[in-house]
């Protein structure tokens, strides 16, 4: 089983972000908050006392605004709460400005053992323009820290931002490929309701078009192939043996626990005296203060109040199959497609070995290539 | 009621020169409704009408005057004011001995105007001028009624000057109804002759009959007969609008009501026909008026696909109330199954489309508007082709001829030159030029009327900064060089977006819609080339580049219900689509094509 353990907490908002953070909270409310997910932690280690912790995701937010003091304290309630916690990977997410040597060092001495911090870019216009604390400087500095704690750490670059040219995206991805063995490039979304999309839209930033972010996505994959880095998922690029473990369980979904608010998790239950199993996707409220009293109120894990809960159906099953297998480099199996074709669309296809997965070219389509083939 | 104390009259009107709103105050001062009733425009029935500020339907009210001591009984009757409804007005003023002129006192005479004057003369109607609007600043009573009695010869002297809208002059109004209108003739005691003037479907009534009574009386129980089928039916229930329905004991010569007889179809009570009585007939009809043929066709197609028995049943429901509607079930290989509808006009046209949209919840494709073309083939074989998928082969074809109208234009004189160099792009022939005053010109062309309904009016509009009005009048048919413009898509030709076109006028065409079609498909896996043809020659030619990038951010945290919600989005907007061979075209696609005029 995986362990997602969410910290919504940033000390400011991202421009682009629509991630569920908050910036500007009180310590109070953090003290809060970090209470009542140790007693989330507490229900769910006596709910699932049989399940074996494989990998653990401190995610945010900005989990390096953790004190040490904090740090050491949340694990140790993670490892003496789950009977069989022994994971193979622990990643904890930071942030150039906040990965100080401290926190670095009491991540490790908890346990940590794979750090993924947020670049999103090396040009100090970008990083001004999206709202980002840091600079060029410290993002370098950072990942030169992180690089002396951890053999295995990631870093996160955003493609698409204002001021990205060819030779931009080209040199800072290059540089990223060759600090980290792992290297996440994503592309910029405009999200409804954040602060980068109202710009955009009242004309006051320019953004590059569609074709040229897909050129630098392409620019990206190219460079980082060059370091050694190999297109594992759509995103992500790892030299061999450092792919996220965590991560790939979500899109071979396998079971996953999400922890603290807006967390969402995929539980596979047998109900007694039922034939089948079931497959249940839910998640915790998004609101912190809403996370908080919701779980002080109740005394076990099945009484947790869950903003969504979904129970899947066999068809589900299989369409989440084919859109998560479809964005890594294993694919998904054959079978689930029924043994269909799909014309021209079969070009964006490539069936090897009983699996299907996407070419290069499928895998910068993929929402059209899947609304075909699912 | 003696006659004498009778009068039936039209309100007739250019467009917005106040003719409801003045309706609307006749009501009111008469006390028919009471001011906790009083909406605006309370003859316009229908939510359109309301919001456009126009009349569609002609309306009738029974008021009552009480003038130097006597109580008058008007039978007001509301008419449409837009060009593509002057056959309705036609029929209104055949119920009616007079009628009032609306004139706006800061506008003038304009087109529509004129052609309601000639409407009311044709129907030897007395005409009271009214000159409304002379609250407002700019308002030159004088000049107006100097423009009144130059161009239409109309005495002037004493007419009412008012403001509908602040209530100036309503009782001086009221006063000359009475004194300057002729109050009907007719003979109650003779065989019954009503003239059915409009006619419509009540869900508890069945088929109701609007009719103005020349001869005799009806009352409920009376058996009638209609003079066009020779159905007889027994008489439910006659009665008034004063404005909501009111039933009466009896309608008699001269009076203007309703009759209700338990008819189930609305064909049965054909607008035109006359009502006598079963026992006691008179031996023969009135004159009626000539049928409308409808000038302007489009198909109509439901945008999910599955609602074509409802668009089925919605249209089937308007033509009750509206005869000048016709439709015919159509099948397009790209829209699937959908109707040809016929208009009186553009207006008619957006009005019924968005009585369709609201009324009857329906989502809508059109396609783009077209007239009736008369073709010729060399056989000798005579064709009426209404939908340009229906054109013979070009070598099939001896010739075609299009619908002409004559158009009467009413312009400040600085606007001249703009005007004739449109009419011209838009291959009108000039047939005269007056001038009414030192500040108004009266312009007539013919003009073919496919040009009319493409953008004419906009144009004419924008390019006169809205002085300038228009009417016209069909003209016959003349030859003329037209071609069909074929749109393919990915090299499949889409049915739905054919046209036919002056031959001077489809390369600009072709490339406008091949602008358009390339700006509304989104790019796809694929490329997909865009190209205008005439009869298999490619004219234009543009491509929807393939798609580079279209994929889901990060799954974060597990959090996979968005991106599912964005997938099922997706698929969702696949089925909006419309299959062209194997292009996904959207339904907005169709539309925005429609909009190819002056500002590419």
């Amino acid at each position: 089983m995986l362990l997602y353990i969410h910290f919504p907490f940033c000390r400011s908002k991202c421009a682009y972000c629509d991630f569920n953070s908050y910036a500007g909270c009180s310590d109070v409310l953090v003290f809060s908050y970090l209470t009542a997910l140790k007693r989330e932690i507490g229900f769910a280690g006596e709910r699932f006392s049989e399940g074996k912790i494989d990998t653990v995701y401190l995610g945010g937010g900005t989990p390096s605004l953790l004190s040490p003091g904090e740090i050491e304290s949340l694990f140790r309630k993670l490892s003496s709460n789950f009977k069989r916690y022994s994971p193979v990977e622990v990643t904890a997410e930071v942030n150039p400005e906040s990965a100080t040597e401290d926190v670095l060092l009491a991540f490790r001495d908890a346990g940590v053992d794979r750090i993924s911090m947020g670049v999103q870019s090396l040009s100090d216009d970008n990083l001004k323009s999206i709202g980002r604390v840091h600079d060029a400087t410290g993002a370098r500095r950072a990942a030169e820290r992180i690089a002396r704690v951890f053999g295995n750490f990631s870093l996160d670059i955003i493609v698409g931002l204002p001021y990205d040219t060819p030779s931009l995206v080209r040199d800072e991805v290059r540089e990223c490929g060759n600090l980290a063995p792992h290297v996440s490039v994503y592309e910029l979304t405009l999200e409804e309701g954040t602060p980068l999309a109202a710009r955009a839209e009242r004309g006051e930033i320019w953004l590059p078009s569609e074709d040229e972010v897909a050129e630098y996505m392409e620019l990206a994959v190219d460079v980082l192939s060059e370091a050694g880095a190999e297109r594992y998922e759509v995103s992500n690029f790892a030299r061999r043996g450092y792919e996220c473990r965590h991560n790939i369980g979500y899109w071979t979904r396998e079971e996953y626990l999400g922890l603290g608010a807006g967390a969402h998790s995929l539980v596979k239950t047998s109900k007694e005296g039922k034939a089948l199993p079931a497959e249940i996707r839910f998640a915790s409220p998004k609101d912190i203060n809403a996370y908080i009293g919701g779980i002080n109120c109740v005394g076990s894990f099945d009484d947790v109040p869950r903003a969504e809960m979904t129970a899947l159906s066999p068809a589900e099953i299989r369409a989440e199959s084919i859109m998560l297998g479809a964005r890594t480099r294993e694919g998904f199996p054959e079978s689930l497609l029924s043994g269909r074709k799909f014309g021209r669309v079969e070009e964006f296809l490539r069936r090897e070995k009983g699996r299907v997965s996407l070419t290069r070219r499928g895998m910068a389509v993929m929402n059209s290539v899947l609304a075909e083939i699912m | 009621m003696s006659l004498s104390h009778i009068r039936n009259f039209s309100i007739i009107a250019h467009i917005d020169h106040g003719k409801s709103t003045l309706a609307d105050r006749l009501i009111e001062r008469t006390g028919t409704v009471s001011s906790r009733e009083m909406s605006d425009q309370l003859l316009d029935n229908m939510d359109i009408e309301k919001e456009r500020g126009i009349t569609i339907k002609l309306q009738t009210c029974r008021l009552f005057y009480n003038y130097k001591g006597e109580e008058y009984t008007f039978n007001l009757i509301d008419t449409p004011g837009h060009v593509d409804f002057t056959y309705e007005v036609s029929r209104s003023l055949a119920a009616c001995e007079g009628a009032l002129l609306v004139v706006d006192a800061t506008q003038g005479v304009e087109a529509q105007t004129l052609s309601n004057v000639y409407l009311a003369l044709d129907n030897d109607l007395e005409i009271l001028p009214v000159i409304n609007k002379i609250d407002l600043a700019s308002a030159d009573a004088d000049g107006v009624k100097r423009e009144i009695e130059d161009i239409i010869g109309l005495d002037t002297t004493g007419c009412p000057l008012i403001s509908a809208k602040e209530g100036i002059g309503v009782d001086d109004v009221l006063a000359q109804i009475v004194e300057k209108l002729p109050p009907p003739g007719g003979d109650p005691a003779a065989p019954l002759k009503a003239l059915i003037f409009d006619s419509y479907y009540d869900n508890y009534r069945g088929a109701i009959s609007m009719v103005r009574i020349v001869d005799g009386t009806v009352k409920a129980g009376d058996r009638i007969k209609m003079f066009a089928s020779g159905k007889t039916f027994e008489v439910v229930e006659v009665g008034v609008y004063s404005p909501g329905m009111r039933s009466v004991n009896s309608l008699s010569a001269g009076e203007v009501g309703y009759i209700a007889a338990s008819i189930k179809n609305v064909a049965d009570t054909a607008v035109g026909d006359t009502i006598t009585s079963a026992d006691r007939p008179a031996a023969a009809p009135l004159k009626g008026y000539k049928k409308v043929t409808p000038m302007v066709f489009t198909g109509v197609y439901p945008a999910d696909g599955a609602r074509y028995n409802d668009l089925k049943e919605a249209l089937l429901k308007l033509q009750l109330n509206d005869a000048s509607l016709t439709f015919e079930a159509e099948n397009s290989k790209a829209l699937g199954f959908g109707f040809r509808c016929g208009f009186l006009g553009l207006l008619h046209m957006e009005i019924i489309e968005e009585r369709l949209e609201r009324e009857f919840d329906l989502d809508l494709i059109t396609t783009a508007p077209g007239v009736s073309y008369h073709v010729t083939k060399t056989s000798g074989e005579k064709l009426i082709i209404d939908n340009p998928t229906n054109l013979p082969p070009a070598g099939e074809i001896d010739y075609i001829e299009e619908p002409i109208v004559k158009a009467t234009i009413y312009t400040p004189p600085e606007y001249v030159g703009q005007i004739m160099e449109l009419c011209q792009e838009k291959r009108g022939i000039f047939i005269d030029m007056t001038y009414v005053d030192t500040s108004r010109v009266q312009m007539t062309y013919r003009l073919p009327l496919n040009e009319i309904i493409y953008d004419f009016f906009d144009s004419l509009k924008s390019r006169t900064r809205g002085y300038a009005s228009l009417d016209y009048e069909p003209d016959g048919y003349e030859k003329s060089e037209l071609v069909r413009l074929d749109m393919f898509i990915n090299g499949d030709m889409c049915d739905a977006l054919s046209l036919i076109v002056h031959k001077d006028k489809a390369y600009a065409r072709g490339r406008g819609i091949a602008e358009k079609l390339k700006d509304a498909i989104p790019r796809q896996l694929f490329e997909i080339p865009i190209q205008a043809a005439i009869g298999g020659k490619i004219i234009a030619r543009e491509t929807v580049k393939a798609l580079r990038k279209d994929v889901l951010a990060k799954c974060y945290g597990g959090d996979i219900t968005r991106k599912k919600k964005l997938l099922e989005k997706q698929k969702e907007g696949k089925k909006r689509m419309r299959r062209v061979g194997s292009v996904e075209v959207p339904s907005e696609a169709f539309v925005s094509i429609l909009k190819v005029g002056d500002d590419k």
